[in-house]
């Protein structure tokens, strides 16, 4: 089977490359063989004396290198030339019978197709298959070299035999005429055959090796030098036999019968002399071809397969994954040249020394990326713990309607030491509290555990802001030699009477806003850090909040936020976002000012963690006679509504409302919750939930209507053109009005990921 | 809800009778659509109407768009004040006919 396909690669005949490009290649070689021979015959007189042809060199040249599609172009040429030929003689007494033309084509074809056959057939040893001929390497150098020589004798021992020896006379003359045309042979398949090789494989693999530039310039030298050798042999033969050369090419322009009688001395010693110069070359390429494969084998050996040897090992090293690696492998590999003079003996050692240390570093490496792991994931695990002592639960008291508060942080690294913090000091009094530590990382997230600490035990002993900032800043002086610091902003708010008490150590002024105006950067007393200095006193200040005034609160965080040109946001951009939007619920002011800030940071790093603190003050809760409350929670499903409407009837009734009331408060109940089941989900399941309060002293029914679907404000939706024509009126948008016009008050809120409607109807 | 149909010739009295609400109202709007043939004068007793939700408006719409384009009429009788207080609040009190 392999040589079945070897014979069948020899003869190129897996070459397909389909019939346009099979076409070209049998053109090129035609045309090739055409031209070589062309010139030949430009080359005096050589024609004269052979068949000897410099597209000869052309013939194995084309069985290598474009298969079956060369060997056949080639065929065509040799056609052409023998039609001619034969055109020549018939008027002549020279007979050229198809037998000796049909005989002729076997001898060619079996010259062109053997040297790529023996190529293919038998690989060196240590390849599998033989590659494409190419003199990348001495062997393949020789193995040329060797195929080429059989391939000579085996065609002249054909032609010899075919022609039943009737060319010569004797066995001599037939001997000497056979070693010409070897010589002759040998020369052109060197001379011509090695750069057309060598073009060709140029030309293929884009790069020239090292061996193949020596074979080109070992053959240049032996031209140049068997060209000097020729023409002194000329020089000598125009010395010994004068005249010879013009007397022989005056007679081969006449025709054979006016030759003159010295002819055949003529041709013998013409003769003579170029089979004298063919042998010189012969010799001498011989000589030198010898010469490079000796010098070749030993760069090979002592360079050229070290390195060889030592890339693949190197690859192989490179190409294992981390468990793999194993610096004794590449160490015992590289024995054979490790040990020895020379620059591939330093190379191997350099390269055998320098993968040991690339050992140890990975090792070194591993140590401490698994060092680095084991820290990452402590500081991911203190980071949680300290993002779980600020209060996260929003609202934090659902209770108390007296105030609105949201707060949030974005640490910026993986621990920082920023904090806000907010409890009730006793039943009517807030405390709210936002801090920056210096520093970052693990120092600042200790130093913020304390001081949070403190400060929380501080204010819940009682004490005022002055009191408790001043009894923190001791605590903390004592042993802070690492002098870390804290700014502070503490503050007390009482919810009944809205009266603010506040001190400042060192933190950022509070932004606030006022009875319905806009927020605006309270500048008041600073005192120092904690921390810094001990026996400080601090100071505080009141300040009056109205119903519906906001407090807003943050960190450097927040104002000194850069974004890619290293601009800070700042103040006047803080004060300018906030008021961007009338609203007043803490958790979309909040929100709002975070998206301003990402525009206008955009992709630049986070520095600094970003900490907000929002309270709204509501003012003090009415709270007369009692109030009765009842809740509904059912899912949100038009298959629900006589539920939703019993429920709703029964809570009324109970509360002893009028039939009017009834009839528009039920009314805005189905509206309502009809809405929440047709669009809140958009589909899907979900629950909406319904509280019902009624207060007997001022006679308000409130009921709210919450659920978690889409964030939807149904009292934003313009009013339906009353006026108009109502048979052209959208559908939507009728109930939501009728609610509007028959209720007190409809209120709505997104909160914490709820929809929140608010109705309110005095009975 | 029920409803009492009466036929007279080209016209159609319908009585109403209970709570015409977002579950009910798609079936007000199927009964008249199916009694429409041939009716000119369409009247809508709505004496024992307690209740109407905004579905039950859009029906009263559609039905009166129904009446116009074939060139008849529709008209409301005893409706209650809270039902007439509805009509007046939607501004389709300008727009139907009430007796």
């Amino acid at each position: 089977m392999k040589k079945k396909s070897r014979l069948r690669r020899g003869l190129g005949l897996l070459r397909h490359y389909g019939w346009k490009k099979d076409l070209l290649a049998i053109g090129a070689a035609f045309l090739c063989c055409t031209i070589l021979s062309w010139i030949t015959s430009k080359m005096t007189g050589i024609r004269g004396i052979s068949t000897f042809d410099l597209s000869a060199a052309a013939m194995p040249f084309f069985g290598f290198v474009l298969g079956i599609w060369g060997i056949i172009g080639f065929l065509l040429h040799y056609a052409i030339e023998a039609a001619q030929l034969f055109v020549l003689m018939s008027d002549t007494s020279f007979t050229f019978s198809i037998g000796t033309y049909v005989l002729a084509t076997i001898g060619v074809a079996l010259y062109c197709s053997l040297p790529s056959v023996l190529w293919y057939m038998f690989p060196l040893k240590g390849e599998e298959e033989a590659s494409y001929p190419r003199l990348d390497t001495s062997s393949h150098v020789i193995k040329y070299y060797l195929i080429s020589v059989i391939t000579i004798i085996v065609y002249l021992a054909y032609t010899v035999l075919s022609s039943g020896f009737g060319f010569a006379d004797n066995l001599q003359e037939i001997l000497l005429m056979v070693a010409a045309l070897f010589t002759q042979y040998l020369d052109t398949v060197l001379v011509v055959g090695i750069p057309l090789l060598i073009i060709v494989s140029v030309i293929r693999n884009r790069t020239i090796t090292i061996n193949e530039r020596m074979v080109l310039a070992f053959l240049i030298i032996g031209v140049l030098a068997s060209s000097i050798a020729g023409y002194m042999i000329y020089r000598n033969s125009i010395e010994l036999k004068p005249g010879m050369f013009d007397a022989y090419e005056s007679m081969m322009k006449m025709s054979a019968d006016e030759w003159p009688e010295n002819a055949e001395k003529l041709i013998e010693d013409y003769d003579t002399y170029w089979n004298l110069f063919s042998l010189m070359m012969a010799v001498m390429l011989n000589i030198l071809l010898f010469v490079e494969v000796l010098f070749m084998r030993s760069i090979e050996k002592k360079v050229t397969r070290p390195i060889v040897h030592l890339s693949n090992v190197l690859t192989d090293y490179a190409d294992q994954d981390e468990s793999g690696f194993d610096p004794e492998e590449v160490r015992s590999q590289c024995r054979p040249y490790r040990y020895g003079y020379g620059e591939v003996s330093d190379l191997t050692r350099t390269c055998v020394d320098m993968v040991g240390e690339i050992d140890t570093y990975t090792k070194n490496l591993q140590s401490i990326t698994a060092e680095k792991e084991r820290i990452g994931t402590e500081l991911d695990i203190a980071s949680g713990i300290q993002h779980d002592m600020l209060p996260g639960i929003f609202p934090p008291f659902p209770d108390r309607r007296e105030i609105d508060l949201y707060a949030s942080m974005t640490p910026a690294k993986e621990v920082g030491g920023d904090f806000y913090d907010f409890y009730f000091v006793d039943e009517n009094h807030l405390a709210l509290a936002i801090a920056d530590v210096s520093g970052k990382g693990v120092p600042a997230a200790l130093f913020m555990v304390i001081s949070k600490t403190l400060l929380k035990n501080q204010a819940l002993s009682g004490g005022s802001p002055r009191e408790v900032l001043t009894l923190v800043n001791h605590q903390l002086c004592l042993n802070n030699t690492s002098l870390m610091f804290c700014t502070v902003w503490l503050g007390v708010l009482d919810m009944t009477t809205g009266k603010l008490v506040a001190a400042n150590a060192g933190h950022e002024y509070p932004v606030i806003r006022r009875n319905g105006g806009r927020f605006e950067m309270m500048h008041e007393r600073h005192d120092p850090p904690l921390g810094l200095k001990d026996g400080l006193r601090y100071h505080e200040y009141e300040l009056q909040l109205s119903p519906g005034d906001c407090l807003f609160e943050y960190t450097d965080g927040v104002t000194e936020a850069m974004n890619a040109e290293e601009k800070l946001f700042g103040d006047e951009r803080l004060t300018e976002a906030l008021n961007l939007t009338q609203e007043s619920n803490p958790e979309i002011l909040i929100n709002s000012l975070y998206g301003s800030i990402r525009d206008y940071v955009k992709e630049a790093p986070q520095f600094d963690d970003i900490t907000m603190l929002c309270v709204r003050y509501n003012g003090k809760e009415e709270k007369h006679g009692e109030t009765k409350t009842a809740r509904l929670t059912v899912p949100a499903g038009l298959d629900h509504l006589s539920e939703v409407m019993d429920f709703a009837q029964e809570q009324l009734e109970s509360a002893g409302c009028g039939a009017e009331d009834m009839f528009s408060i039920t009314l805005a109940v189905e509206e309502i919750f009809v809405n929440i089941a047709s669009y809140a989900y958009d589909g899907k399941e979900g629950d909406a939930e319904i509280t019902f309060s009624f207060n007997e002293e001022d006679r308000v029914v409130e009921m709210v209507f919450s659920d978690s679907g889409f964030p939807f404000d149904p009292t934003s939706r313009p009013q339906p053109k009353l006026q108009s024509d109502p048979g052209k009126r959208p559908v939507g948008g009728l109930g939501i009005h009728i609610v509007r016009q028959t209720m007190d008050k409809v209120n709505y809120d997104y909160l914490a990921g709820r929809n929140i409607l608010t109705i309110r109807k005095h009975i | 809800m029920t409803i009492e149909q009466k036929r007279d010739g080209q016209s159609l009295t319908m009585a109403v009778k209970g709570r015409i609400d977002t579950l009910t109202a798609p079936e007000l709007k199927t009964q008249i659509e199916g009694a429409l043939d041939g009716v000119m004068d369409l009247v809508l007793d709505f004496a024992e109407v307690d209740y109407i939700s905004s579905a039950g408006l859009r029906t009263l719409m559609t039905a009166q768009n129904w009446m116009d384009a074939r060139g008849g009429s529709m008209v409301i009788r005893n409706a209650s004040g809270n039902i007439v207080g509805i009509f007046k609040v939607t501004g389709l009190d300008s727009f139907l006919a009430l007796e």
